[in-house]
């Protein structure tokens, strides 16, 4: 019996062993990322939101849409909030001359950020339990690219984008007009420029 | 205000022609009086067709006048519209080198607040003011309104605008934020180095700076004058110390906020 015992040590170990082996190898394929390479897939600008603000019981009612980067629309995120002009906050990273673009919370003149409504969760994809930032999904991305996004995302929700890139900032944006000003069939689309940093709204 | 003067010289014109017309016909009644011998139903006659004649010239002369003077009102407009397209166009084309717009450094920061000092900068990249505040929180926002101009006018070198608006931070609403620059101080700001635009003088300055409060203020306007969108935009950056960021307006696409590296 005490020779089973050591051939089933043996056995437990080499399986301990595969795990390990695997998990470092999964590791090493993740963080060997051609950076160059998936940055090239990005698109000079992109829309991952459009809008649509209305009033009621002095609340703002807004309703947003998240589309991937072949402008399908991938979810939505409807809700309404206390004030005037409703802000879209978004995270922004530069790596190597390109910016990366993460709505990520939503609040308004009379509501500070601290107690903003977060909305990246809508727009997440679950991938085999790995949670994906679905705007930056498409057709023709490669596991080079997914992986690219998928530790930035991890980065920034950690609150370690620090070790990634030292240059990242938030960049709220809102429309001038109060919201009894603004009519509600009007839809607003977020343009986000890669190459320059900048977010604009533009009426459709 | 040239048109008003031409608009009061046109009544005054019109009599001017009546009066010619009376006097042409008179002297054509006395000139063909009866007693020369005219035989009186031809005078009559003649008359009449002359009165007529005269009458008509009178419609005549006026709807030319009025004709002109609308065509005056058209040309001129148009040469105005012109000019303010072509002032416009060297205005925003002036403000076309990215440059910085302001520059944020955190002079003290405790567990619950930070001391924030905000230069703004003018185009030749001069300090405009400076301010310093003490804000509640953990992050400091720093909110511009932005006028991102049609592709046309970027296309031929032009440039967004972007104006300081308010601070606030994490845990303080936009509302509650510190206004940076007030109505009183906008004009001095976006004039402040008014010798450094090529090609503007200062009625064209005065009018640039009226545009620009008429494009913020009216969307539809806004809209007219190929300005794409007007939106705010609040760039923000958890504080830490001693750290110095600095806000850029681009060529295109808005603005962004680096932290400067040593």
């Amino acid at each position: 019996m005490k020779k089973y015992i050591w051939l089933i040590a043996i056995l437990l170990l080499l399986i301990v062993a595969g795990f390990i082996l695997k998990l470092t190898y999964n590791f090493v394929i993740q963080s060997r990322v051609n950076i160059e390479k998936a940055l090239a897939l990005l698109t000079e600008e992109f829309t991952p939101i459009k809008m649509k603000l209305s009033l009621s019981d002095e609340q703002i009612n807004f309703q947003l849409k998240f589309y991937d980067q072949q402008n399908n629309n991938i979810a939505a995120y409807n809700d309404s909030i206390t004030g005037n002009r409703l802000f879209v906050d978004f995270y922004i990273v530069k790596i190597e001359g390109k910016n990366l673009f993460f709505p990520y919370l939503v609040y308004s003149d009379i509501v500070p950020p601290s107690m903003g409504k977060k909305i990246y969760e809508s727009y997440e994809k679950n991938f085999d339990g790995i949670l994906f930032p679905g705007i930056y999904s498409s057709d023709n991305m490669d596991d080079n690219f997914m992986n690219f996004i998928l530790q930035v995302w991890k980065a920034i929700k950690s609150g370690n984008i620090d070790f990634f890139s030292t240059q990242y900032h938030g960049n709220a944006v809102h429309l001038l007009n109060d919201i009894d000003r603004i009519d509600p069939n009007s839809v607003y689309s977020f343009i986000c420029h890669t190459e320059k940093g900048g977010i604009e709204i533009v009426q459709q | 205000m040239f048109s008003n003067k031409v608009q009061s010289l046109l009544p005054i014109l019109a009599l001017a022609f009546i009066f010619i017309s009376f006097y042409v016909y008179f002297s054509y009644i006395i000139k063909y009086h009866p007693e020369k011998k005219i035989v009186k139903t031809l005078y009559i006659g003649k008359n009449i067709a002359i009165a007529l004649l005269l009458l008509a010239a009178i419609a005549v002369v006026y709807f030319i006048s009025i004709n002109i003077y609308k065509t005056y009102l058209t040309v001129t407009e148009t040469i105005n519209n012109i000019n303010e397209v072509r002032m416009l166009k060297t205005f925003v084309k002036n403000l076309s080198i990215q440059r910085v717009l302001a520059s944020i450094i955190i002079t003290d920061l405790t567990e619950s607040d930070f001391e924030v000092k905000v230069s703004l900068y003018t185009l030749s990249g001069e300090i405009f003011k400076s301010l310093s505040f003490r804000l509640p929180g953990k992050e400091f926002y720093i909110d511009f309104t932005i006028l991102n101009f049609d592709y046309l006018f970027i296309e031929q070198g032009a440039n967004n605008l972007a104006i300081p608006a308010v601070l606030f931070s994490d845990t303080i609403a936009y509302a509650d934020g510190f206004e940076l620059i007030d109505e009183s101080e906008l004009k001095n700001y976006l004039t402040a180095d008014n010798k450094y635009i090529y090609g503007l003088n200062d009625k064209d300055i005065d009018a640039a700076y009226n545009f620009i409060k008429k494009v913020i203020n009216d969307p539809v306007f806004a809209k007219s004058k190929g300005v794409r969108s007007i939106i705010g935009s609040a760039l923000h950056h958890s504080a830490h110390r001693g750290e110095v960021y600095k806000v850029f307006l681009q060529n295109t696409g808005g603005i962004n906020l680096l932290t400067e590296e040593f």
